[in-house]
């Protein structure tokens, strides 16, 4: 059930209408019916591993408890890193086993030793990679004092379950049980400005990403009889096309949980106007990325301090590679964060690491040279990771690099017909576009509802909501997942 | 709440208007009801299964149909007249065909004529796509609700989606303002010279301008037989395509041939591209039906080897189709 699709719309204005009129007084009744409607979404999605999530919230519920109080500090350390065993361990088992077991298998081959190891039939539950995170931080911030434990079962299984974050994240914080626990007046500014997000991510999803796939897809299933110009293109292409993609599902769960009157985590912050790699990471996934920083970044920057730069450095690639391999068991995954592990050791020499620069724009709003070189600079770096995540061995993304890199990255590149290019072009240029004048906002349709705005700019706002929702339906295609469903 | 329901209303009015004019043109033939689906000036393909299924609902009180030609557009090829030879002089015929029908939908088809009328002959044109478990794509293949257990909701949302598709929607207004057919509507719209030609008591397509078109000699160009001859594949076995749920159907079928005493034949066509019908398939086929009522025309047969048998990679002429039922209508 994607967020663009006819069953979730139904699903939602069943729950929207549940949850504001016959529950709207009754905030526990609310979060019991929020847990509720979340196992569904959750179960038609893959309602075979519904009792694992049960099983892991329960666990992990206890455990918070458990933590809490703990007589003693040592208990309290067992408690919680018993719990950050079992995620891993949740994790390591449906995502990596086979991986590793294949990966060992080979090497030890490679060295002639024959194995008998055989990788197992496991199926990744749906969101794994999203809920665990969700449950790990729990038990990581409660032994920090950062948050009480909840005593109440239903506020920790809704935020873990919470429907729209549950398969694609954003990946909130613990912090998130505090709303659970307010009374929930429907605000009318938080509602309209929830639903102009979620056309805005359906925007970026139906018509920016699922068009751009289609080129895509083309591509690198022939890559080889590609030339570079195309390859290029098409790297280009899946560059907006995975940005869309995940920001769009980002807006649309930010979106529905506006209307629910609950503020879900920024995940997303313009990442391709990002002035360095760091900058870039600090805009791009940041729900994983502050999570990862502060559980691993942080520790191990911490424990290799004395090596100076050095052990930062190092601090960053581990870092990288956990932030890789979160997305995926496959060597492309940890090349990928090696790779830019290795984009952040200029930024470390040269102290650019931690600033943090503001965008500068020249009198028409356009970015400064500067900051336009190094944001394309920035951008281009960025593409050759993209080309390590989209394919499917790290020699697919060495044979796609080398390809690009000939004298056909000066011929005109394939053309599909020119009744795709043109909206597809278009519709980039208008995200982009809108995206950049409004860079200071959660997103670009944000708008102060009282503030009185004039007639003609009303009218201007409308036109183009209308434009977006005539474009989301001359190209919208069927059956369309997201990307991020498979992490 | 009001206000914010005001706001939603406000948003969607693009939809509404949308669907508004969808529904009014219904440019599908989905919505209204219609005594004749094809007219002279149409220049929308409109899903078959559909059309079959209501010009049925239609006219069988008037007509009483009692012998049916089941299949896909493979099927196109068998005439009444000619099943005439082989049936009683006094059958009333029905050409009840499904674009893209696997034999699960010509079941949905059997099942819903079965429960209004007789079934006194039945003649069931297969092949390897109608035993293929892959799903076409699109409005043209999407199974009516009528037919077969799905949503009628998402049945109509896919043909309205369709319509507004950018290079239909592009194709559909430009045709209606200039009625000139350029290539670019190639795919999208009835090319009108192509265009097949229609029987509304029996509800037969018929291939008349491309048969024309054989006769002078202008039908079979390069391109054609480039692409009717490419894409052969002699030792190919298809693979198994009767699955748990297509063997109770055709069980099924077969119990309602038996309740109605029904005089069946089913054919496996000669697809051009040689792929041989899985041996499995076929076994189960036998068991059900009987041998001596299945004839296994696909992979290599003598047809293949001349391409004026084809009028495209898909589809046989009727020369063939009349040979086959000479074949399988001489065996007792």
């Amino acid at each position: 059930m994607v967020f663009n699709s006819i069953p979730f719309v139904l699903f939602f204005v069943v729950v929207f209408f549940v949850y504001w009129f016959p529950l709207k007084k009754n905030t526990k009744a609310q979060n019991v019916f929020l847990l509720v409607a979340s196992y569904f979404f959750y179960g038609y999605a893959d309602w075979k591993m519904l009792p694992l999530l049960m099983v892991s919230t329960i666990v992990f519920y206890f455990l918070g408890i458990g933590i809490g109080r703990a007589k003693t500090e040592r208990v309290a350390s067992w408690l919680k890193v018993l719990g950050v065993a079992l995620g891993v361990g949740l994790l390591f088992y449906f995502k990596y086993l086979n991986f590793f077991i294949d990966s060992f298998s080979r090497l030890f081959e490679s060295i002639g030793l024959h194995t008998n190891w055989h990788t197992f039939n496991i199926v990744l539950p749906v969101g794994v990679s999203f809920f665990t995170f969700r449950l790990i931080s729990y038990v990581l911030e409660i032994d920090h004092g950062e948050i009480e434990p909840t005593q109440d079962v239903v506020d920790f299984a809704t935020y873990v379950a919470f429907f729209p974050c549950i398969l694609s994240g954003p990946i909130d914080r613990p912090k998130f049980i505090d709303q659970l626990k307010q009374k929930r007046e429907f605000n009318y500014n938080q509602a309209v400005d929830g639903m102009r997000q979620i056309l805005w991510g359906l925007f970026k999803k139906v018509v920016v990403a699922d068009n751009c796939a289609i080129f895509v897809d083309k591509v690198f299933s022939t890559y080889t009889e590609q030339s570079g110009s195309t390859l290029l293109l098409a790297i280009i292409f899946y560059s907006f096309q995975l940005y869309a993609d995940f920001s769009g599902y980002s807006d649309m769960a930010i979106g529905v949980g506006k209307l629910l009157g609950l503020r879900i985590t920024r995940n997303f912050n313009y990442p391709y106007f990002a002035l360095n790699v760091a900058d870039f990471w600090r805009r791009w996934h940041m729900s994983l990325t502050t999570w990862v920083t502060d559980y691993v970044f942080t520790p191990l920057n911490f424990q290799f301090r004395r090596w100076g730069k050095v052990g930062m450095i190092l601090a960053i690639i581990i870092n990288m590679v956990v932030v890789g391999l979160w997305h995926g068991a496959n060597w492309t995954y940890v090349l990928f964060g090696i790779y830019h592990g290795l984009l952040f050791v200029p930024l470390v020499f040269s102290g650019a690491f931690m600033k943090k620069d503001q965008l500068r724009t020249n009198r028409i709003g356009l970015p400064v040279l500067r900051d336009l070189g190094c944001m394309l600079l920035t951008f281009g770096l960025v593409l050759i990771g993209w080309v390590i995540v989209r394919s499917e061995s790290v020699g697919q993304a060495w044979e796609y690099v080398y390809g690009m890199c000939n004298a056909s990255l000066f011929s005109v590149p394939l053309l599909i017909n020119r009744l795709y290019y043109l909206p597809v072009v278009i519709s980039i240029a208008i995200m982009l576009i809108l995206e950049w004048i409004n860079r200071g906002k959660e997103h670009p349709f944000e708008l102060n509802e009282d503030q009185q705005l004039p007639f003609f700019r009303k009218l201007i706002y409308w036109l183009i909501y209308y434009l977006i929702i005539i474009s989301i339906i001359a190209f919208a295609k069927s059956n369309q997942t997201f990307i991020y469903f498979q992490f | 709440m009001k206000r914010f329901f005001k706001f939603c209303l406000l948003l969607c009015l693009p939809v509404f208007l949308m669907a508004i004019f969808y529904i009014v043109l219904d440019p599908f033939k989905v919505i209204w009801h219609y005594d004749l689906y094809y007219q002279s000036d149409d220049f929308i393909q409109l899903n078959r299964g559909f059309v079959s299924a209501m010009h049925y609902a239609n006219h069988h009180e008037e007509y009483h149909y009692d012998s049916y030609i089941f299949g896909n557009s493979g099927s196109i090829a068998y005439h009444e007249e000619d099943w005439k030879k082989y049936i009683p002089e006094t059958s009333v015929c029905y050409h009840f065909d499904v674009f893209g029908g696997s034999v699960g939908d010509l079941y949905g088809g059997i099942k819903y004529v079965s429960r209004q009328g007789d079934l006194k002959n039945v003649l069931m044109i297969l092949d390897i796509g109608s035993l293929s478990t892959s799903e076409n794509k699109g409005i043209l293949f999407s199974v009516p609700p009528i037919l077969k257990k799905s949503n009628l909701f998402k049945f109509h949302i896919d043909f309205f989606m369709a319509f507004y598709k950018i290079d239909f929607f592009l194709s559909y207004i430009d045709y209606r303002m200039n009625q000139q057919f350029n290539p670019d509507m190639e795919g999208r719209l009835i090319n009108p010279n192509w265009k097949l030609g229609y029987n509304p008591i029996n509800n037969e397509l018929i291939w008349e301008k491309q048969e024309e078109s054989i006769e002078k000699g202008t039908y079979y160009d390069a391109n054609r037989i480039r692409i009717i001859e490419q894409g052969q594949f002699p030792e190919k076995v298809a693979k198994p395509g009767i699955n748990k749920e297509r063997m109770d159907m055709i069980r099924k079928m077969k119990a309602i041939f038996d309740a109605q005493m029904t005089n069946y034949r089913i054919v496996i066509g000669p697809s051009h591209n040689q792929v041989r019908i899985n041996p499995d398939d076929l076994q189960f086929l036998y068991d059900v039906f009987g041998q001596e009522y299945v004839f296994d025309f696909s992979g290599i047969n003598r047809w293949i080897f001349d391409y004026h048998n084809y009028y495209d990679a898909g589809h046989y002429r009727s020369c063939v189709a009349n040979e086959i039922m000479q074949i399988v209508y001489s065996k007792k």
